[in-house]
């Protein structure tokens, strides 16, 4: 495993280069999706959550689940859904929906009370309070959580490659299994690059949407 | 169901053991960060210039997926306990020095001002007001980071470190539904039962 230098490293990259890039794409296709899905879902059911005083129930159950280990989720999803890219996805969705869930309640709960009473006043209907005034004032909150629910769906995924789906994560295992030092250097590397820049990526987008808190 | 329960009855010393082991990997590593982290925190909260560099380099290693570091540590460290403790300390870094620094720079300013005014040194300040009262968060901060190295942990299982996961990927491989429940359910309840333990504890400590 140790006969590892910038040259092997660079062999091997060169050699598999369309190889590498297919299972970045693979990653960064399964990760959009079920954070599309999670986003998707986890603000309707979180605006839902506000606005019908029954379902905070949810969202304190949902907290509570937040602290469920990755690899405990896409263990338990086996037994009901077998190996294989559906179990990672709905494991990816479940994992990434709370977050969202719960920063699109918490970021439209507080919000002040006057603000929503003056837009009221100023005549507008339930609807267009949604979008206009407690969307935007929460979206700083919900951007992160979508954040959070990213960089855990880059990692999750990572894991499920070890029950057959297409990713960084096979460069990872590959590396081990073969015992080879500059497979698995380039996966964990490439891997980390990728959760990486996703978290400041998502992180610029959340300091260009609170531009006009400053 | 039943072949489930029978399973734990049957192996359960062996469980008992693969659940020392994990907590031990959780505990031991998050001991470690408490010991680096919290003077880190205390450093980035006196010395503001330092706050970027530190809570940078703590943020990165924190985002860096599980698997990888492992991977990136294999070829330095070997395989077994090792890595994963040293995986493990490095997670619980952040969530500590985060905790310990938000703690700290959260003390009412006028409460210093006061201790100054009697004539309390930097140190005196440090340790008989600014702790006491940052304790609450201090202590969140290591409850965090002990609920997160437990599910670390069992991925650690993967190379060669003991614990819990060891029975999931069992199972996973062996294709038995009653090993990998064995393995996860355990994990989840410590998970939330520590989580629930230490929230207690952290009220008792901010009254």
């Amino acid at each position: 495993m140790f006969e590892i230098t910038i040259g092997s490293l660079l062999d091997f990259i060169v050699n598999n280069s369309t190889f590498i890039l297919c299972m970045i794409g693979y990653h960064i296709f399964y990760s959009v999706i079920a954070i599309l899905a999670a986003t998707v879902i986890g603000i309707g059911f979180g605006v839902l959550a506000v606005k019908v005083r029954k379902l905070s129930f949810i969202i304190y159950i949902a907290d509570l689940m937040q602290s469920a280990p990755d690899i405990v989720v896409l263990a338990l999803m086996i037994p009901i859904l077998g190996i294989g890219a559906i179990c990672a996805l709905s494991a990816l969705f479940i994992k990434g929906i709370l977050p969202i869930l719960v920063n699109t309640f918490v970021g439209i709960k507080i919000i002040n009370k006057d603000v929503i009473d003056s837009a009221r006043g100023m005549g507008m209907g339930k609807l267009q309070i949604l979008f206009k005034v407690e969307f935007p004032l929460a979206l700083p909150i919900i951007l992160a959580g979508l954040r959070t629910a990213s960089v855990i769906a880059v990692s999750t995924l990572t894991l499920a490659s070890y029950i057959g789906v297409d990713g960084l994560g096979v460069l990872i295992l590959r590396g081990i299994a073969m015992y080879e030092g500059n497979i698995l250097i380039v996966g964990s590397f490439l891997t980390a690059l990728l959760a990486v820049c996703t978290n400041y990526s998502i992180g610029y987008l959340e300091k260009t949407a609170t531009k006009w808190k400053r | 169901m039943v072949e489930f329960f029978k399973y734990l009855l049957e192996n359960r010393g062996f469980l008992l053991g693969l659940t020392l082991q994990h907590l031990s990997l959780s505990v031991f590593s998050v001991l470690a960060a408490t010991a680096v982290g919290v003077p880190a925190g205390v450093l980035v909260a006196r010395f503001k210039k330092l706050a970027p560099i530190i809570l940078n380099f703590v943020s990165i290693t924190y985002t860096i997926p599980s698997l990888a570091m492992f991977g990136l540590l294999l070829p330095i460290v070997g395989t077994g306990n090792i890595p994963a403790l040293i995986a493990l300390f490095l997670y619980s870094l952040l969530t500590i020095v985060r905790n310990t620094h938000a703690g700290i720079t959260n003390v009412d300013p006028a409460i210093i001002e006061a201790a100054k005014g009697m004539g309390m040194t930097s140190r005196q300040i440090l340790f008989k007001i600014e702790f006491p009262l940052a304790l609450a968060v201090i202590f969140a901060g290591i409850r965090t980071a002990i609920v997160i190295n437990i599910g670390i942990t069992t991925i650690a299982a993967f190379i060669g470190a003991g614990g819990l996961g060891r029975l999931v990927f069992r199972g996973i491989y062996t294709v038995e539904t009653k090993v990998i429940l064995a393995g996860s359910l355990p994990v989840f309840f410590l998970a939330t039962v520590l989580d629930y333990i230490g929230r207690k504890i952290e009220q008792r400590f901010s009254r």
